[in-house]
């Protein structure tokens, strides 16, 4: 039981997360049956892309890894670029999220960016504690998160619906659902860490996605479409209908649970992507100083009022869209690599890749200010190009020696 | 590797130290509800971002102005008023 909530806490890391309850909240707004189908699409889509990753791989001789590597390293900029730009920018998000909601919650008398400021050093110290004590905190952070979650699902599921309106058809588009593509953020990362724990991996992803799915749909039973879709907190207006003051506290505690879980994970996975292209032993240490350093430029912006300005939003989508490119990308790659080898499951690889590369560039020019998005999306995959090639020149690089597996508890 | 996290911490503590040391006239919840409704009380919430996204209060009457472009926005309204601005 004990190593499952270990793999569920890793799983659900960006799941639990606040941007994604906003992300389901209002997607909740646009009618749960086609938005629940979404969801599940997604998830479904998601889940057989990352497979194809593995594969590639797995097939991986040491011969043509030298090759492959040449190949892959441009794509692996585009992804390192979006995953430290979602844990910079969605982490100060998240963060100040959680400073608000303890403040608005909890106990109004404390700032909320001093709790921000102290969950970013709980996340960042949680780095260097023991293994057994860090998994320890998570699956108890975890725990609490997803019991305190399906409670609120569960209550509304029972109770009866307040909402009488219809659901806001004439918003419903496909346009309108594809951002529910941004939730499955990262699971590349999370199933590559989970190699050797693939069943624990399904069951858990898939508990995930039927909580979601379920909150959506008490989400719409409980607030009006027309508040949901506009709301930037649908997960406490839909926890307050559901269950009053003791259903906000709930929520609460969620929202901080998994801000802790989010941004702890988030940093792993981004120092993980960095240090992968480095042998294990330099790796290590480069993780490390990754993750303080980023934890300082999260501490900074945070300090600095960038969590209140609204460019911060645009900052966040760009980057979570880059990954979510990088994950396209290597779904494709993974599938060319299955063509290759004749496998007759290799266009099913290339139909899901397509469908998020293209949902990405989808949403990408669906912004209002794709011009500063665009900007800032080249500046990240040219800051991606130079740290790791400043990287390379302090660590004294030595060639990829190895591509070190990444432990079970690490992301 | 230790002294480095010790001197992060040290970072983080001085920062927020550093916010609590910011000197503003402030009023607080009690004292500007008293005054809600006043037609001499203008409430102005210059939250913008994530302070006002992530936030679940929104006073009642509150008209919200962008905090970054002050000039544009401070002569329309009547300096003979109090005006209170919501920021955080």
């Amino acid at each position: 039981m004990y190593s499952f909530l270990i793999v569920l806490s890793v799983t659900s890391f960006w799941l639990f997360s606040p941007e994604v309850l906003v992300l389901i909240g209002n997607g909740g707004g646009l009618g749960t049956g086609i938005g629940i189908v979404a969801l599940f699409c997604f998830s479904v889509i998601t889940f057989i892309g990352i497979s194809f990753i593995e594969d590639e791989k797995k097939s991986t001789s040491e011969k043509s890894l030298q090759l492959q590597k040449q190949k892959v390293d441009l794509v692996s900029f585009i992804g390192v670029a979006g995953m430290i730009g979602t844990t910079l920018f969605a982490s100060t998000g998240i963060l100040v999220t959680a400073g608000f909601t303890f403040n608005e919650v909890f106990y109004y008398r404390f700032p909320n960016f001093a709790f921000a400021f102290i969950l970013l050093a709980v996340a960042l110290s949680l780095h260097f504690f023991p293994t057994s004590i860090r998994n320890m905190i998570l699956v108890i952070t975890v725990s609490f998160c997803f019991v305190g979650w399906a409670v609120l699902v569960g209550y509304g599921l029972i109770s009866e619906s307040t909402v009488t309106t219809d659901f806001a058809t004439e918003n419903t588009s496909i346009m309108s659902l594809l951002p529910l593509l941004l939730v499955f953020v990262g699971l590349d990362r999370v199933r590559a860490s989970l190699r050797e724990e693939l069943l624990r991996f399904r069951i858990t992803f898939f508990l995930s996605v039927i909580l979601l799915a379920g909150w959506m749909y008490v989400s719409a039973r409980f607030v009006e479409p027309q508040r949901l879709i506009f709301s930037t907190i649908p997960y406490m207006t839909t926890a307050w209908k559901i269950g009053g003051e003791p259903g906000r506290l709930m929520m609460g505690m969620v929202i901080i649970l998994g801000s802790l879980g989010a941004v702890y994970g988030l940093m792993t996975v981004s120092s993980s992507s960095v240090t992968r292209m480095f042998g294990k032993k330099r790796g290590d240490s480069i993780g490390k100083g990754i993750i303080i350093l980023m934890a300082i430029a999260i501490g900074g912006m945070m300090g600095t009022g960038v969590a209140g300005t609204t460019i911060l939003e645009l900052y966040i989508r760009s980057s979570l869209l880059l990954w979510l490119v990088y994950t396209g990308l290597s779904v494709f790659s993974g599938s060319l690599q299955a063509i290759k080898k004749k496998s007759f499951h290799a266009g099913i690889g290339m139909i899901s890749g397509t469908i998020i590369l293209l949902g990405s560039l989808a949403i990408f020019f669906n912004q209002e200010n794709v011009i500063a998005a665009a900007l800032f999306t080249v500046s990240m995959i040219a800051g991606a190009l130079l740290m790791i090639t400043f990287l390379n020149v302090i660590a004294g690089y030595v060639g990829n020696d190895e591509i070190p597996k990444i432990k079970n508890t690490e992301v | 590797m230790r002294v480095l996290v010790a001197t992060l911490f040290l970072l983080l503590f001085c920062s927020v130290s550093s916010s609590f040391a910011v000197n503003v006239d402030t009023i607080d919840i009690d004292e500007l509800k008293s005054m809600l409704g006043s037609e001499n009380v203008l409430v102005l919430d210059v939250r913008a971002g994530r302070d006002w996204s992530s936030s679940e209060f929104k006073i009642k009457g509150a008209i919200r102005e962008e905090p970054g472009d002050v000039s544009a926005w401070a002569g329309n309204y009547e300096k003979e008023k109090t005006i209170v601005l919501y920021c955080a």
